[in-house]
């Protein structure tokens, strides 16, 4: 062993071999300092592994004071390093790093770089993309911390839907349409400061909000005049110009609503009204008509229940002979003892509008065909007429389902025809076929009006035409090109051997203008009103009859 | 020795889902809004936010009506009892309710000594206020006429709040990770390894620092978080290095052996503090400062 072989080991990095080759030549002068250099050695290599394996626990060498002190600056700086780049991970503000020169900016640059990307996402999440306004959760937030730093201030919330978006991106295209909604903004922007929040809630609706009025009457002239702003720009398209159409509902803080999600709402709600009545208008949101549309979602369930426990009556009214007053047969007419539903159109409507009429139908149809079934000897020869909502029944094989005596309850049955059937062909395929089947009547409803016309009348040829009321109303003071019409009518039914109604008789005059005009049978309050019993005609009212007929012939 | 991965996901978890304080959150940086001057938020809201949670309006009206303040009538308004006993007072008195609740519903180990806990948190809180008052007053060392590397910004009171919250991080590591936390408190009973240098060689992180993300989270002011964050290196202090110099200085004040209220301050502590401050004198205000707290059982309020 000797200096030499020490050295070699030592450049290696072989630290044991050099130390143990320095000690076991003691003698030599330079041994001990080569010792104590290899030590120093060992331990910053030591020291240095640690570090770069991430490790700060550790603690620079005293070995080598010199080489030491910067050691322990830049595990300082390591340390501090990591620190804040923890916090950072954390959301903890990062503050500048400014020791480490070129390394600093590069740092610094990229710390920045990361607020921004938080920033924009943050940014994003709040914010529509095409308009940079709020969003709409954002702006609910907006308007309750609003709310929160003045609540003793009267604030108002508009909602405004532009009504004629679709039809500039219709029209004009949809670029035409997105610099609209450009403009529109712009438009809006005109009214912004610090107490005013913009957003953007839907595609082509927007919401305001204006706080620290000191009284209702400004916080509403603020909508006015915002509204008249917007009403009076006028957009230059390429193509045209174009001005902004749009509806307003406006709700106050805090006469309305003490928050803002329910003063959004509310605005919502009352430019939803004003979209459906009343475009272009402005209006402040009205507690009962909101009321009674919640009502109406009550109802839904009330709908369900109906059907399922067919809480559901007829009421019939007599249609009667106008040659000898005997009564030809009775409408059916549907009714609810539920509060709910005062009228049978309510229940169509929403019906309808939950999609349920197949199931309404089905459950009429058992009932009325359950109902004649009982009483068909008390009805004797006299008909039932019955609406038909769809033509869905009007197949022998549905009825067969319905009840075992069908073939029986049909002969009794005149079906009326009201649906607003999408293809004429198909119901009158299907009511030919129908005809050949079962011996119960078709009748046409409200003849005259809507689907139910001349066109109908020619197709399905029926064997009885109820004329609508609207014809009836009156008649005996209407134009002569009016009952010309009528008597016309009437003589093709005739010659086709079709009977005809007369709808809506509520007056002496009509019932006796009718029967002037060749009518065969009548229906109205004058005659009698639906009752859910069977009733007989009051004989006063036979007697008049008899006694028109008579002077008509 | 667990990786940094690990404390990074501990921190995102404890913001994620922070502990909850039987009030909104908002209202502390309202609090804080609200007494500075020039500010746009209101008393109002201040009150309105109170007045969510039944126990601020309890303990606000039961201050307002203690003997502290010697009205002659009751007081049952919240808005009155809120004048009356002042805005700062409400701040301090909404911290130490959201601190004892949140250390009350932590779940804290067994060895986890609650009492002690808040004894050392109210030392320091008293005598941070001290130095403060001493060194950032009109003729203090680091008062307004200091140089701006050593001018004290912080006020007496919020001080006192910082020395109050500045070891919360123990309590949210003691209860989200109470495996470290006995390795910790293992590893240090003789003093001779502080506790933060245990956990710094754990996971590189210590209670100041989580104690700071979640001050931050529930937007304190950085005068408050930098001070904790850094209050066991406040060489490392970019901003706000006076502060966190003081609440160093006030936490080794408070460790002193044989008791924080008797003789001159200690050289570690010392070490924080400013070179050519009065060390006698403020060791003298400390300890009548502190003898003082004792006797109003000023320890006792939140206990």
């Amino acid at each position: 062993m000797d200096i030499e072989t020490g050295l070699d080991n030592l450049l290696r990095g072989q630290f044991d071999a050099a130390l143990a080759a320095f000690e076991s030549c003691g003698q030599h002068p330079a041994a001990l300092q080569l010792c104590k250099l290899t030590k120093a050695c060992a331990d910053i290599t030591f020291y240095a592994a640690a570090l770069s394996e991430g490790d700060f626990s550790v603690h620079a060498p005293q070995s080598c004071p010199a080489l030491s002190a910067h050691l322990e600056n830049l595990h300082a700086k390591l340390k501090r390093l990591a620190r804040q780049l923890l916090m950072f991970s954390a959301g903890y503000p990062m503050p500048p790093v400014n020791d480490l020169g070129d390394l600093s900016e590069g740092l610094n640059f990229l710390v920045n770089q990361a607020q921004t990307c938080k920033r924009q996402v943050e940014h994003d999440q709040n914010h529509d993309v095409e308009t940079g306004l709020l969003n709409r959760k954002s702006f609910i937030r907006g308007v309750r911390e609003l709310l929160q730093t003045q609540p003793g201030k009267f604030g108002l919330l508009f909602s405004c839907g532009l009504d004629n978006l679709k039809y500039i991106n219709e029209t004009h295209g949809y670029d035409c349409g997105d610099l609209y909604i450009g403009k529109v903004v712009d438009a809006l922007r005109l009214c912004e400061n610090d107490s005013v929040l913009l957003a953007r809630t839907a595609g082509n609706e927007f919401a305001v909000f204006a706080h620290g009025f000191d009284d209702e009457e400004s916080a509403l002239r603020f909508a006015q005049d915002n509204r008249k702003t917007l009403l009076n720009t006028t957009i230059e398209l390429p193509s045209a110009n174009v001005r902004i159409r749009a509806s307003w509902g406006v709700a106050v803080y805090p006469s309305d609503a003490m928050t803002g999600d329910v003063l959004m709402n509310y605005a919502s709600h009352a430019m939803f009204e004003v979209q459906n009545f009343n475009r272009g208008t402005l209006m402040r949101f009205n507690p009962e008509i909101y009321r009674a549309k919640a009502n109406i979602l009550s109802r839904q369930e009330r709908l369900d229940e109906l059907l399922e426990s067919h809480l559901l009556r007829f009421a019939f009214q007599p249609i009667v002979s106008l040659k000898d007053g005997a009564i030809y047969g009775y409408e059916a007419l549907m009714r609810s003892p539920m509060a709910q539903f005062p009228s049978p159109l309510d229940i169509l409507q929403l019906a309808e509008s939950q999609s349920k009429l197949p199931q309404l139908e089905h459950l009429t149809f058992k009932l009325i065909f359950d109902w004649i079934g009982e009483n068909i000897d008390a009805l004797g020869g006299r008909k039932v007429f019955f609406n038909a909502i769809s033509a869905q029944y009007l197949d022998v094989d549905e009825l067969r389902k319905l009840h075992p005596r069908h073939e029986e309850i049909s002969r009794n049955m005149v079906f009326e025809i009201i649906e607003t059937a999408n293809s004429e062909e198909n119901l009158a395929s299907k009511i030919h076929t129908f005809r050949q089947q079962a011996s119960a009547f078709i009748a046409i409803d409200d003849f005259g009006c809507a689907h139910s016309n001349a066109l109908r009348l020619l197709n399905i040829s029926p064997e009885i035409l109820k004329v609508d009321s609207f014809f009836i109303r009156a008649v005996h003071k209407a134009p002569a090109s009016k009952r010309a019409f009528l008597a016309n009518i009437l003589l093709y039914c005739r010659t086709k051997g079709i009977l005809t109604v007369a709808e809506g008789v509520e007056t002496p005059e009509e019932l006796a203008s009718v029967m002037e005009l060749g009518f065969d049978l009548a229906q109205g309050f004058y005659l009698a009103r639906p009752e859910f019993s069977l009733q007989e005609m009051r004989p006063e009212l036979v007697d008049e009859i008899v006694a028109l007929a008579r002077k008509t012939s | 020795m667990q990786s940094q991965k690990e404390s990074r996901l501990f921190l995102q978890k404890l913001l994620q889902c922070p502990p909850e304080l039987p009030f909104d959150p908002k209202l502390l940086p309202m609090l804080f809004a609200v007494t500075q001057e020039g500010s746009h938020a209101s008393l109002r809201s201040v009150t309105a936010l109170i007045e969510q949670s039944p126990k601020l309006v309890t303990r606000v009206l039961t201050v307002a009506n203690s003997a502290a303040f010697g009205l002659e009538f009751k007081v049952s308004s919240l808005q009155r009892a809120i004048n009356i006993i002042g805005l700062r007072e409400v701040r301090l008195l909404v911290l130490m309710v959201g601190m004892s609740s949140f250390i009350r519903e932590a779940k804290l180990p067994k060895t986890f000594d609650a009492a002690a806990f808040w004894q050392h948190l109210l030392q320091v809180a008293g005598i941070a206020r001290i130095f403060a008052e001493h060194l950032g007053g009109e003729d203090g060392i680091c008062g307004p006429e200091a140089a701006e590397g050593d001018r004290l910004i912080i006020t007496p009171d919020e001080a006192y709040i910082a020395g109050l919250l500045h070891d919360v991080g123990k309590v949210f590591l003691a209860a989200g990770r109470p495996d470290i936390w006995e390795e910790v408190t293992a590893a240090t009973p003789g003093e001779s390894l502080e506790c933060f240098e245990a956990e710094n060689a754990f996971w590189h992180m210590d209670h100041a620092l989580i104690g700071a993300a979640v001050l931050h989270h529930w937007k304190l002011p950085l005068i408050l978080t930098e001070a904790i964050n850094l209050h066991h290196a406040p060489e490392l202090a970019s901003t706000f290095q006076m502060e966190a110099r003081l609440i160093a200085a006030a936490d080794c004040a408070a460790r002193m052996p044989n008791g924080a209220a008797a003789g001159p301050l200690n050289g570690k502590s010392l070490s924080f503090l400013p070179q050519g401050c009065d060390a006698a004198s403020l060791g003298a205000a400390v300890a009548t400062g502190l003898a003082q707290a004792a006797d109003a059982g000023f320890a006792s309020l939140e206990a």
